[in-house]
């Protein structure tokens, strides 16, 4: 962590912001020197380069590339994707189809990225106008609420108009109350950490600072997961109106959304909204005559799952390697240029204006303290019915399942929920288990995101687990030596395993398994053995013949 | 005189008072078990926490008899009652994990290295009884070439362990910019500005990176890292340093 390049690059601060400013010359024309930039900002060329050095979308390699097929979980346990590769491979040429971490079409699978614009399900049928630059029609994703009260997928947010009057209705509230609404509704971030959320603004409310930001988490990578793309593109505005609540709030007249490069649409959608709401003076200088005064930008991410953990994001705002930072200091003291931040995800602060509007009674008498409210859950084209659903918390994943999603349209045998990082779930187990955070972990699962991937009965689980050490090994930061070392080592075992050049060594695995999990600093390295320390478990005797016992 | 009450906290059992100079467990267990009762790779008391290499990790219980949970003593605060445990089978293992993983990527050949008895990673791998891993056929950085581009400064990347000592010596005690890490994940390495030569880069001399650096992977012409090398001498470059 380097308080200098925080310090330097918040001189400028975040409308010009260094990282913006160094991706979008990466990816101009006629590039500057980056020289050039360094000595704007006061800062080393090597800051520039050690940052650019970082993002997959910065890198020659990449941007070489012309198409990307999905490589997220669910495109590959639906086996489209070999196939979709040979298709663009044989229009584009072999060179030129690269490969990106899931681009939130888990429901229809075959998707791929070309010229800006994510393509899925039989949109390949339509190749030649694609490259002809023609907009096809796409098909969208299925949602709907099965909540006693849905509080993100109503429609009471859904205009401009909307917009101010509940605006007009929160300038006039004590803030006190707004806190306290939050906190008696036990809402609890929907990020993966699950801290609650109106403890957060109300100690951001009291650190000291000058200046203060909202930060809005729209990196969602988890493989699975498309309810954050559902909320920027279908509910734009819940997700800012809860930004500019959170900036009334803490004091903050400046906020943010980091929203991947993975979803061009939801970057789309949001803008839009933001310039629509600034012509309204709902957003700006003095908002509605007003002394409270919110701007709101974005950040569009350049390919690093990493960002999505918060301190990560932070850095990677500022222009810094986004590497994660020890904590303390907690980003509500000292976040975005070492300002008192308050970081929240894209359902999160779509739950907090639901919950503003509709009341903190009706979200916390749905489940239980710690698993309050409804959630998003996102199911894969599996599911005779995949889609994204609002659905009560404490529900039970049979239910779920079976009712809403319908059943499954083959032999499924278990399914990743949560991401990359959540449990792998067995077919059997879904029976005892209810959308609740506390009983997943209790039972060595993580609810998470609540997205789901199912393995079908067919997929080796060899292959998964190889799957997972890989997309860990690609995406660690690589600052702590066992995330860095560990998910490389853990990959090339099962590479090893999967050219049967080499058997796996049990105690070996367990032992790496053991240090990622207790020794990493963060949860991308430090959770990637949940779901493999699940497989070995319930699957263990599938991979009886790629393992060997060593001492 | 403080008129605030004594904060205690314990190390193995036994307690011992918290003073404002403890910032961190690592600190305070230094202060007072010694400088080698938790080994560290990444740590430099004059930088910032960092929480890089975790062989630092040690075990807290928020009280006696209570749960324990791992946690890298150099950046987690200490607190009033905390139960901290230095040592015990699973923190050795984690840590002998940890090292081997680190040797998985090392040339081993400390014989004819030249800050052999002098390195930290040496100690630190000795002290733990790890002289060789486990993994079959670790790819490994070995054969990036040695730059000696620059009029006093070394750089023999084969013996890097990522711990970004120099980079931050670099940034928090010179001001300079001129060392970074480079990519992501296992692939990311030290660099200086643009991916110049250590000699063409904009790099003042002050020696702070090869002053830090735990192994041979930065060093200077003087040799002054080798425990081979005249004491007298060595502390004399160190001083020079200082003046720069």
């Amino acid at each position: 962590m380097s308080k200098n390049i925080s310090n330097l690059s918040g001189r400028i601060g975040l409308k010009d912001n260094l990282f913006k400013k160094m991706s979008e010359n990466v990816l101009n024309n006629s590039p500057r020197d980056i020289k050039e930039i360094a000595k704007e900002y006061n800062l080393g060329v090597s800051t520039i380069h050690g940052a650019e050095s970082f993002y997959e979308f910065l890198r020659p390699s990449h941007r070489e590339k012309k198409a990307f097929v999905c490589n997220g979980s669910a495109c590959m346990c639906a086996g489209t994707q070999d196939k979709l590769k040979e298709t663009l491979k044989s229009k584009l040429g072999n060179d030129k189809v690269g490969e990106m971490f899931c681009l939130g079409h888990c429901y229809e699978n075959h998707a791929f990225h070309y010229d800006g614009e994510n393509y899925a399900g039989k949109d390949i049928e339509n190749i030649d106008q694609i490259l002809n630059g023609e907009v096809i029609k796409q098909e969208k994703f299925f949602s709907k609420s099965y909540a006693t009260t849905s509080f993100l997928m109503d429609d009471k947010l859904s205009t401009a108009e909307q917009f101010k009057e509940q605006l007009n209705k929160f300038l006039k509230k004590d803030k006190k109350e707004i806190v306290k609404s939050l906190l008696d509704s036990n809402l609890t971030g929907r990020g993966g950490a699950g801290f609650p959320t109106g403890m957060k603004w109300d100690f951001c409310s009291k650190a000291k600072g000058d200046k203060k930001y909202v930060i809005c988490n729209a990196d969602e990578g988890d493989s699975g997961a498309f309810s954050d793309r559902y909320l920027l593109e279908d509910q734009p505005l819940k997700v800012i109106f809860g930004m500019v609540i959170c900036g009334l709030v803490i004091g903050s007249d400046e906020g943010v959304l980091y929203i991947r490069g993975e979803y061009p649409k939801s970057i789309e959608a949001i803008n839009g909204c933001i310039n629509e709401l600034k012509k309204l003076n709902l957003l700006g200088e003095n908002i509605l005559g007003t002394d409270f005064s919110f701007d709101l930008g974005i950040c569009i991410g350049q390919g690093a799952y990493i960002c999505g953990e918060e301190t990560a994001l932070i850095a990677s705002i500022e222009g810094r390697r986004a590497e994660v930072d020890v904590r303390p200091p907690f980003p509500v003291t000292e976040g975005l240029y070492k300002k008192p931040t308050v970081v929240n995800n894209v359902e999160t602060l779509a739950a907090a204006t639901g919950i503003l509007i509709n009341g903190a009674e009706k979200f916390s008498s749905i489940g239980n303290k710690k698993s309050a409210g409804t959630k998003l859950v996102c199911l894969d084209s599996f599911f005779n019915n995949p889609g994204v659903y609002e659905i009560n918390m404490g529900t039970p994943m049979k239910k779920i399942f079976n009712e809403i999603g319908g059943g499954y349209k083959e032999s499924v045998k278990a399914f990743q929920i949560g991401g990359p990082l959540g449990g792998v779930v067995p077919l059997k187990e879904i029976d005892n288990l209810n959308l609740d955070f506390q009983e997943f972990s209790s039972k060595g699962f993580m609810l998470g995101h609540a997205s789901v991937v199912s393995i079908p009965k067919d997929f080796p689980m060899t292959e998964y687990i190889h799957h997972l050490f890989e997309f860990s090994a690609e995406e660690s930061c690589g600052k702590c030596f066992p995330g860095r070392l560990g998910s490389y080592r853990g990959k090339e075992m099962f590479d090893q395993a999967k050219k049967k050049t080499a058997k796996i060594p049990l105690k070996l695995l367990n032992e790496l398994l053991v240090t990622m999990q207790k020794g990493c600093l963060c949860a991308l390295c430090g959770a990637i053995p949940t779901p493999i320390m699940n497989i070995l478990k319930y699957f263990g005797d599938e991979m009886k013949s790629d393992m060997v016992k060593d001492n | 005189m403080s008129s605030e009450k004594r904060k205690i906290a314990y190390i193995d059992g036994k307690p011992y008072e918290i003073s404002a100079n403890h910032t961190s467990i690592l600190k305070f267990v230094k202060s007072y078990v010694g400088e080698k009762k938790v080994p560290t790779l990444c740590d430099d008391p004059n930088l910032a926490p960092y929480g890089a290499c975790r062989v630092c990790s040690v075990e807290v219980a928020l009280q006696k008899d209570g749960p324990t949970k791992v946690v890298a003593s150099c950046h987690t605060p200490v607190a009033e009652n905390q139960h901290i445990f230095t040592s015990n089978e699973n923190l050795q293992n984690l840590r002998k994990n940890i090292v081997e993983l680190v040797l998985t990527d090392h040339p081993m050949e400390c014989g004819t290295c030249e800050v052999n008895n002098n390195c930290e990673l040496q100690d630190v791998a000795n002290d733990l009884g790890i002289s060789d891993h486990r993994y079959n056929s670790p790819k490994q950085h070995k054969g990036i070439p040695k730059d000696t581009s620059h009029d006093y400064m070394r750089m023999n990347l084969d013996n890097c362990i990522n711990c970004g000592r120099c980079v931050r010596a670099c940034d928090e005690i010179q001001g300079s910019f001129v060392l970074t890490m480079s990519g992501r994940g296992f692939e990311s390495r030290i660099t200086t500005d643009n991916d110049m030569m250590f000699g063409d880069s904009s790099c003042v001399s002050c020696g702070a990176c090869a002053h830090t650096c735990p192994t041979d992977a930065i060093s200077d012409v003087f040799q002054s890292k080798s425990a081979a090398v005249d004491k007298k001498g060595k502390n004399y470059m160190f001083l020079l340093w200082s003046w720069v």
